[in-house]
């Protein structure tokens, strides 16, 4: 599946960043101390038969991380780095269409640990790295 | 033998009672027959204490999920039966119609309701309702009956 998203950079102070489609989102620190770097991901699907002629629903997840090695936890870059990761999930609100198929956006789901924070609050506190991870998911009929 | 539901077949009929022409429905979910029985007449005599009965009229109500998809020809189907108001045939069968075994019921229908599901997060679908229909053919009522092929 190829993946697509839309960024309006203009709107940050964030001027570069890497983006790229892979099937873990595995990084050393060093890879991503001068400029976030977002993963995204295909997830486990799930496929339900809808008739009997097999039509079937596939629910497909697709998560989406954003990275970065930081300064320190009180680091400015925080707020850009929040606010590239509502950009690209505002992004992915609508139907993309790809090799002829459509798929349909149906919701984005946070990932969070027990603080509730909208990034990894103890990757952030224990090694000045930020992580926010989300999964889109996205219904499509065939 | 056991089966599964999805591996069984329902058909409408373009053709006549006489000379079928058995669809399939391939797009349908779930299908449900919820009512399949006979009214009771019910008799009560002085020279009794209980009230006995009689099987009197037949009635059913078929019941299934049709995926929308416009320009399918089933689909098509179904959506001008509706709005025509008309009266036709389906098979509900437990397998294929043109194999020997197969057995359904065969009854004549008017399609009686079509309501359209648009769930957010769902599949766009057709609740399909059927009650019985006054078919003649030929001078003749067309009944429902227990199609063994």
């Amino acid at each position: 599946m190829k993946a697509q998203i839309d960024i309006d950079e203009s709107t940050y102070t964030i001027s570069d960043l890497d983006i790229e489609a892979v099937h873990i989102a595995d990084h050393e620190l060093t890879d991503i101390v001068t400029k976030p770097r977002v993963s995204v991901v295909g997830l486990a699907w799930d496929e339900l038969k809808l008739s009997r002629n097999n039509t079937k629903s596939y629910d497909i997840p697709i998560q989406i991380t954003v990275k970065r090695s930081l300064t320190d936890m009180v680091d400015p870059d925080i707020d850009n780095l929040v606010k590239l990761t509502e950009e690209i999930l505002n992004s992915v609100n609508k139907k993309f269409t790809a090799d002829g198929k459509d798929y349909i956006w149906l919701r984005n789901e946070a990932y969070r640990d027990e603080f509730g924070y909208p990034f990894n609050y103890l990757a952030l506190r224990a090694h000045n790295f930020f992580e926010m991870l989300y999964v889109c998911f996205f219904k499509h009929v065939a | 033998m056991a089966m599964v539901g999805g591996d069984s077949y329902a058909y409408y009929n373009s053709g006549s009672n006489a000379v079928p022409v058995w669809v399939l429905m391939g797009e349908i979910g779930d299908l449900r027959i919820p009512t399949l029985e006979v009214s009771m007449a019910e008799i009560k005599t002085r020279s009794s204490k209980g009230t006995k009965s009689l099987p009197a009229n037949f009635s059913a109500k078929i019941e299934f999920d049709y995926l929308y998809e416009a320009q399918e020809t089933v689909f098509e189907y179904l959506r001008a039966w509706f709005f025509a108001r008309t009266i036709k045939q389906v098979a509900i069968m437990d397998g294929v119609i043109a194999t020997s075994g197969s057995e359904g019921l065969k009854i004549p229908v008017v399609l009686e309701s079509f309501p359209i599901n648009q769930e957010n997060e769902g599949i766009v679908k057709v609740d399909v309702r059927m009650s019985p229909g006054y078919m003649v053919e030929s001078s003749a009522v067309i009944e429902p009956v227990w199609l063994v092929v």
